[in-house]
């Protein structure tokens, strides 16, 4: 026999309590006045045997009652492997999930959920049966793709993996791996099946579509862990948004928004850049929605040295420490270069448009609108196709300017790889397939205007009637500021139809016809206006919100694409964009940090040099990528863990049974019991009978009859 | 101690004079006496309905029918033998000396019957005795004791006289151990003329030595009547729980649990109960056993009948005790 609580064994000492009462308290009859005891005397000889044994039988029946109660505290268990109605059992197919999503790395007294999870694996792996078949696998990583089985690793394998394997960084698929094992075990062909999923209950790790339980499911057992851990007590960083393009001098506004925990009570957010701390700021939590707090703030650090920038925004002394870190890349520019192509003494000619483009461009770099460094570089359009695009984030091509198809589809791959181009058309100077094809793929149709040639049709006058006030080039131009740049006349525009939905409108003329036309083209953007700008064209460049409305489009389409995504989250695999394309088969990414080793990036087959793949999800981190032995840095990338995994929300019991309906379930609650792992081991194993019921059973069996002699007393 | 109250018996004393009576001791005596008149006059109205009365009843002989003679004492039986008539002549005992022995000692003190305990039960018996005797003439005394005389009334007739033997039952309140023998046995020794002895006592002792302190008594030719009492607790031992029950008397005790020891307790009881009948019956001593909650005036009437039964057994030649 085993006892689940030997520590109580000194409650056996109580037994002791009966005995000491009865050697020490005399029971005290009520004296009674009686005439004579003659013949008292006489009768009561047999009656005090009666009595005596009466209060023996008593004391007896206290003492087992007291007995037995202290036994039954200590859960006595019996082993039994061959009487199945003792307990023992059969052989088995065993399944073990244990989960190691990183809301398991919640600590509490000093030990983490997933260390208890794990310790009650090791008790269930180590006390199965030697004829079990066992499985085991975890919600995510390397075992949750891979599960490991002791027919073909060995049991001893198994341990050792369940002994050194590191709490998750990534959002676990409990459901998943629940699936899998029930899968696993019914190919099995052994007909006692079990499985148990060692997990905090989240409900996020639940959440995917539960397997239709065939004939002979196997029996789930979902052992608990972590009553503490809930969205009341867990804070984390939901998000950190940066500004897409920032340039060295800038204060470039970092902001985060927090989630969880209580309101009133103060956060603490740090920043870190470059391994530098740039700032610390207290966060008070508000109430939010469905009862969870929330935050927001904003760091405004400066850059003072261009190129790429990794930071950390850290949330102080919350438990779990996975969803407390938000890190991010992203790219210091020190100027933003802008070609504005057009033929040599163009930007001195009035009725050019580069004179009003160029000009426009310099005013806003001086107008304090924001960036400093912009460059405006003129060049000739039959020179483009050969022209170092380096560092060029626009191309301007102002209207009437001769393009040759080369330079086109020079352009086109600036922009798909992510650079901006803004067209001036009225269709003549880029014949209008040329523009529809390659840069809007059809999706507009661009003719000339009926009267542009001369001949005797009157000159068509229309005026700018509207524009999406939400567009960021648009920003400042709302309410009354908007009037700066309506009204401003065209003469005969060029006929512009949006045939596909890329393709945005930003401003159409009066009628609806639509002026100003923008749409993604691989990594950058695309915008097309149908007219020139010149004063022949138009008076748009007259207005006083042109010189922001040039500077905020040009900015915009120069600020998109570059390195691509450069944030990833944990458990996903890593697809990787890079502009500098070194052609190699594979890439090393290094996380910042000791003791990390390089992961391959393989290049993905057709991506014409720019996309590598990891081959697995990749840990949280920071990672630099480098050509294989080389030194510099191709570029920096950010993986967080999924925030979703942090938002914690124990899955209801109810709930439970009817998301796996058709399973038998049982649950144990392992954070209330000591020893907890000893609880979920017996629980699924199965290998004991219970012994305290029987024995509390007992006892009360024995304190009524207690009562019964002592009442007849 | 012994308190004698030897009065002249031939002394008129008026009723009231008695200066050394408290007043409350004589309201107690007046209610005494008129409990015990009302016993007495039940007793009578019993008897009434019975051909024979008084308590002496002893048939002597016939003598022929004169008229005037009272037709009540007819024997009719023999006028039908001899178609002459007779009249029964009794004896008459204008000289009878009663003497009431009450058992006064601590165990008597025990019970709440309708009258009280088994001594104030005994103390109104003693007193409608008393009333009984002096009413018809005869001389009633009082003897109380434990194991030592108490109170000693020598008996008397006359009114005034039972006012004394009433303010001794009155005063007569403490008792101490029983020696019940021993009492007899002194009592029978200062006793010198042939009298009626009526004891009135619990037995609660053993039988052995009062049996035969009885027996002397008995053979010094005086007629004797002994009432049992006993409390119904005493009989039926209703106690529920065990308890330690504690000697009135000897302040002993002993723990019991009733439940258990009723039955043979009963026994015992029984078997105590029937020696006395039995030595009684041989003796011819009227043994009258008596439970408290028994009206006093049944009592009493129990006893006379018996009596009554026993003499016409005589009168029918079964023997004279004695």
């Amino acid at each position: 026999m085993n006892f689940l609580q030997p520590a109580l064994g000194f409650a056996l000492a109580l037994v002791a309590v009966p005995f000491v009462l009865h050697l020490f308290t005399r029971r005290r009859f009520t004296p009674v006045p009686f005439s004579s005891i003659l013949f008292l005397k006489q009768s009561r000889k047999r009656s005090m045997t009666r009595l005596t044994l009466r209060n023996l039988l008593a004391l007896l029946c206290r003492a087992l009652a007291v007995g037995l109660l202290a036994a039954a505290f200590m859960m006595p268990v019996l082993p039994g492997r061959n009487f199945q109605f003792l307990g023992g059992r059969t052989r088995a197919a065993l399944a073990v999930v244990l989960d190691n999503s990183y809301s398991m790395n919640w600590t509490h007294g000093g030990v983490s959920l997933f260390d208890r999870a794990r310790a009650a694996a090791l008790q269930i792996l180590e006390q199965a049966g030697p004829d079990d078949e066992i499985l085991f696998l975890t919600t995510c990583g390397q075992t949750a793709a891979a599960p490991m089985t002791a027919r073909e690793h060995g049991r001893r394998a198994i341990a050792a993996a369940v002994r050194t394997m590191p709490a998750g960084e990534c959002a676990g698929d409990l459901t998943a791996a629940v699936n899998r094992a029930t899968h696993e075990l019914e190919r099995s062909g052994v007909p006692d099946r079990r499985v148990a999923a060692l997990t905090d209950m989240q409900a996020f790790a639940l959440r995917g579509r539960v397997r239709a339980p065939g004939r002979g499911a196997p029996e789930l057992l979902f052992a608990s862990f972590g009553a503490a851990a809930d969205a009341q007590t867990n804070t984390g960083i939901d998000s950190v948004t940066l500004p897409v393009y920032a340039l060295h001098g800038d204060a470039v506004p970092v902001c985060f928004t927090l989630s969880g925990g209580s309101a009133g009570r103060k956060q603490i957010v740090t920043l870190t850049a470059n391994g530098r701390p740039r700032g610390e700021q207290a966060v008070d939590m508000a109430p939010g929605r469905n009862g969870t707090a929330t935050g927001r703030g904003c760091f405004r650090p400066t850059f003072n040295e261009p190129g790429l920038a990794a930071g950390e925004v850290t949330l102080q002394g919350d438990p779990l420490a996975e969803d407390n870190v938000r890190r991010f890349v992203f790219r210091v520019h020190r100027e933003m270069r802008v070609l504005v192509a057009a033929p040599p003494g163009a930007e001195s000619d009035p009725g050019h448009d580069a004179y009003y483009i160029e000009r426009a461009l310099r005013a806003a770099r001086g107008a304090g609108t924001g960036s400093a460094p912009l460059r405006v570089e003129p060049v000739e359009p039959d020179r483009l196709d050969q022209y170092d695009f380096e560092g060029v984030r626009a191309v301007v091509i102002p209207s009437r300017t001769p393009v040759s198809q080369d330079a086109a589809a020079r352009l086109r791959d600036f922009a798909m790889g992510g650079g901006g181009a803004l067209l001036f058309s009225d269709a003549a100077a880029i014949p209008g397939e040329v523009s529809d094809k390659l840069f809007f793929s059809g999706g507009t149709t661009l003719g000339a205007a009926d009267a542009l040639h001369g001949g005797a049709a009157a000159q068509a006058f229309t005026a700018l009637e509207s524009f999406d006030a939400r567009h960021p080039v648009f920003r400042d131009f709302k309410g009354e500021a908007g009037a700066q740049f309506t009204g401003a006349r065209f003469v005969s525009p060029g006929r512009l139809a949006v045939n596909g939905p890329e393709v945005r409108v930003l401003a159409s003329l009066k009628g609806g016809a639509p002026l100003l036309v923008e749409r993604r083209l691989g990594r950058g953007r695309v915008a097309l206006m149908a007219s020139g700008i010149n004063p022949y064209a138009s008076d748009i460049a007259l207005k006083p919100g042109f010189v922001p409305f040039l500077f905020n489009l040009v900015k915009y389409l120069g600020q998109t694409g570059g390195q691509g995504r450069t944030e990833f989250t944990g458990g996903e695999i890593v697809e990787l964009d890079l502009d500098t394309a070194p052609g190699a088969p594979a890439i090393e990414a290094l996380r910042q940090g000791p003791g990390a080793r390089p992961e391959a990036l393989s290049l993905v087959p057709g991506s014409r040099g720019l996309r590598y793949r990891s081959a697995a999800p990749l840990p949280p981190g920071i990672y630099e990528t480098r050509a294989p032995g080389a030194d510099a840095v191709l570029a920096l990338f950010a993986v967080n863990a999924d925030p979703a995994e942090g938002r914690l929300e124990r899955m209801a019991p109810a709930r439970l049974g009817k998301k796996f309906a058709g399973y038998r379930i049982t649950r144990v609650d392992a954070s209330r019991f000591f020893p907890r792992e000893r609880v979920v081991r017996w629980a699924f194993n199965k290998e004991y009978s219970y012994l305290w019921i029987p024995l509390a059973l007992a006892a009360l069996a024995f304190l009524a009859l207690d009562t019964l002699v002592s009442n007849r007393s | 101690m012994i308190t004698h109250m030897k009065e002249d018996s031939r002394a008129a004393v008026e009723p009231g004079q008695f200066e050394h009576f408290s007043p409350e001791l004589l309201e107690k005596v007046a209610r005494l006496e008129l409990k015990a008149r009302m016993v007495a006059e039940g007793v009578l109205s019993g008897m009434h309905k019975s051909p024979y009365r008084g308590f002496n009843v002893e048939f002597l002989e016939h003598r022929e029918y004169y008229p005037g003679d009272d037709i009540r004492h007819v024997d009719w039986k023999l006028f039908g033998k001899r178609d002459k008539f007779f009249i029964k002549q009794f004896e008459e005992d204008t000289n009878l000396r009663a003497y009431i022995l009450l058992d006064s000692s601590a165990s008597m003190r025990f019970g709440d019957g309708a009258h009280g305990s088994k001594l104030q039960y005994a103390s109104l018996l003693a007193a409608s005795l008393a009333y009984l005797f002096i009413k018809q003439g005869d001389a009633a005394g009082l003897v109380t004791f434990d194991d030592k005389v108490l109170y000693q009334v020598e008996p008397h007739a006359g009114r005034a006289h039972l006012y004394r033997v009433l303010a001794a039952l009155e005063r007569n309140t403490q008792g101490g151990a029983t020696d019940l023998a021993g009492a007899l046995s002194r009592f029978g020794e200062s006793l010198k003329r042939r009298s009626f002895v009526i004891l009135i006592s619990d037995l609660l002792t053993e039988p052995e030595p009062v049996m035969a302190a009885l027996k002397t008594l008995r053979g010094r030719q005086s007629e004797m009547a002994l009432f049992h009492l006993l409390d119904r607790a005493e009989v039926d031992l209703p106690y529920k729980r065990a308890s330690r029950f504690v000697d009135m008397e000897t302040g002993a005790a002993v723990a019991a649990d009733p439940a258990a020891i009723r039955a043979a307790y009963r026994r015992n009881l029984e078997k105590h109960v029937d020696a006395f009948r039995a030595f009684c019956r041989v003796q011819t001593i009227d043994f009258i056993h008596a439970v408290t909650d028994t009206p006093v005036d049944k009592t009493l009437l129990g006893c006379l009948q018996q009596r009554e039964q026993r003499k016409r057994g005589v009168l029918h030649g079964r023997g004279r005790g004695g």
